[in-house]
């Protein structure tokens, strides 16, 4: 089966059982609400420098709501008896992977969608200061955590206490995607233009570049029984 | 009993050595070498502090090493090397922390800051733990092994990407920039910081090939029993 038509099917699976159960999209998206409210509380209903903490706020959302997300995910493949299908096909395990990276990037774009709006709303804050270099950093930094995050799934599924595991080793590992994220993200919204920030911009693609090209190699590695 | 406890001759020669080499080390950083100007006494843990930091990222840097022998080889003695690696790495991981925020108390005048080393440091301590996590909830297990080789080269991956992000994200915060003055050591200094290096480098080797045996004996006593209860 050609590369493109294997990376297409396995999207069309997850899609059609996603959106007939809506089993990781919905947690996903209630857990990443209920951190922008508790946010709301810790930091009081008065904010002094917003610009200083929106960003934050907005990534620690999606990267905790993500991680619950894609322990669901793999959680479920695996309870279903996909993921043995899947090793057990002929398909390319590369093509596996860029696959579930992408379902994996549909999953925290949809909270982002919601998120963003909502941040907006709650705490009056002009999120989308610049349109399209906002959205870049927001999409370069979700290419970065959907393509750590959909190998350490694949690590951690099957093990004993998965989804503690996964937040465990995801994390850590994270932390350059995280750091240059908050701070292209956060500098835009205060606004700042896209030159302002090309460093992080060149960061976030590294890396992106790295660990999909070493996720890519390795995933036949983790994914065999 | 054996009272050598089944240790191969070059493993108690290693003892031996080791135990001179550590008392050298101890000399020559407490009595051999001067007293620094303006920190005083409160210097002296710069011997052990580099030294266990340097051990700790020889550790890492082992762990990746063994990781892509063992995914090429498939040999469970390189699984083994790893993790016995990422434990005494831990171990020293920790240490360098404890020990440079003791020494940061004075020096600096706090416990701890957000400089790039420092935090690099710390993330490094976060996957490394996450390693062990890992193998402690895979178990013996071979699909385990081979999860765990994959964090171990992404890991050390990391390891620079790490570094330059947080580099970048102090210099754009204003704050404490703390450098250390790293240029000119006393001649004594460097002597000594060279022999417990040393000491600490072969206290390294040494740890890993004991842990490493106490483990291939452990597995292989789970293998016996397992047999034994069929």
């Amino acid at each position: 089966m050609p590369f493109l038509k294997t990376i297409y099917l396995i999207i069309k699976k997850d899609f059609i059982s996603e959106v007939r159960t809506l089993e990781s999209v919905a947690a996903t998206v209630v857990l990443a609400l209920v951190i922008l409210v508790i946010c709301g509380f810790a930091f009081g209903p008065v904010f002094g420098d917003l610009e200083k903490v929106a960003a934050g706020i907005i990534w620690i959302a999606i990267a905790f709501s993500g991680t619950l997300g894609l322990s669901r995910m793999f959680g479920a493949e695996r309870e279903n008896g996909c993921f043995l299908g899947l090793v057990m096909s002929p398909a390319n395990k590369g093509a596996v992977y860029l696959a579930k990276v992408i379902t994996v990037l549909a999953l925290l774009l949809t909270v982002e969608v919601i998120v963003l709006p909502a941040f907006a709303v709650l705490f009056d804050y002009p999120v989308f200061r610049s349109f399209w270099p906002t959205t870049l950093c927001f999409l370069l930094g979700s290419i970065g955590f959907a393509a750590v995050g959909t190998m350490m799934a694949t690590v951690s599924s099957g093990a004993k206490r998965q989804e503690m595991l996964l937040s465990v080793i995801l994390f850590p590992l994270m932390v350059p995607v995280l750091i240059s994220a908050v701070r292209s993200t956060g500098q835009l919204m205060a606004g700042s233009s896209l030159a302002d920030v090309a460093n992080w911009v060149r960061m976030l693609v590294v890396c992106d570049m790295i660990f999909l090209v070493s996720s890519f190699i390795m995933y036949d590695l983790v994914i065999e029984e | 009993m054996r009272r050598d406890a089944g240790l191969s001759k070059p493993v108690r020669i290693l003892h031996v050595l080791e135990f001179v080499l550590v008392c050298l080390a101890l000399y020559m950083a407490f009595i051999y070498a001067p007293i620094e100007k303006e920190q005083g006494i409160v210097q002296k843990i710069f011997y052990f502090h580099v030294a266990a930091a340097w051990n700790a990222f020889l550790a890492f840097f082992l762990i990746f090493v063994a990781s892509i022998v063992y995914l090429a080889s498939r040999r469970g003695v390189w699984d083994v090397v790893a993790r016995a690696s990422c434990e005494i790495g831990v171990m020293f991981c920790t240490a360098t922390l404890l020990m440079g925020s003791l020494w940061a108390r004075p020096a600096w005048n706090v416990w701890w800051t957000w400089d790039a080393r420092l935090t690099t440091t710390l993330v490094l301590w976060f996957i490394y733990v996450g390693y062990l996590v890992l193998r402690s909830a895979t178990g013996d297990s071979e699909k385990g092994a081979r999860a765990a080789a994959v964090l171990g080269i992404i890991g050390f991956i990391d390891v620079p990407i790490v570094f330059f992000s947080v580099r970048w994200w102090r210099t754009m915060h204003t704050g404490i920039i703390v450098g250390r003055s790293g240029g000119g050591l006393a001649p004594g200094m460097g002597l000594a910081l060279m022999v417990s290096v040393t000491a600490f480098t072969l206290l390294f080797v040494h740890l890993v090939i004991l842990r490493t045996g106490s483990m291939r004996l452990s597995r292989a006593a789970t293998g016996i029993w397992m047999s034994v209860r069929r």
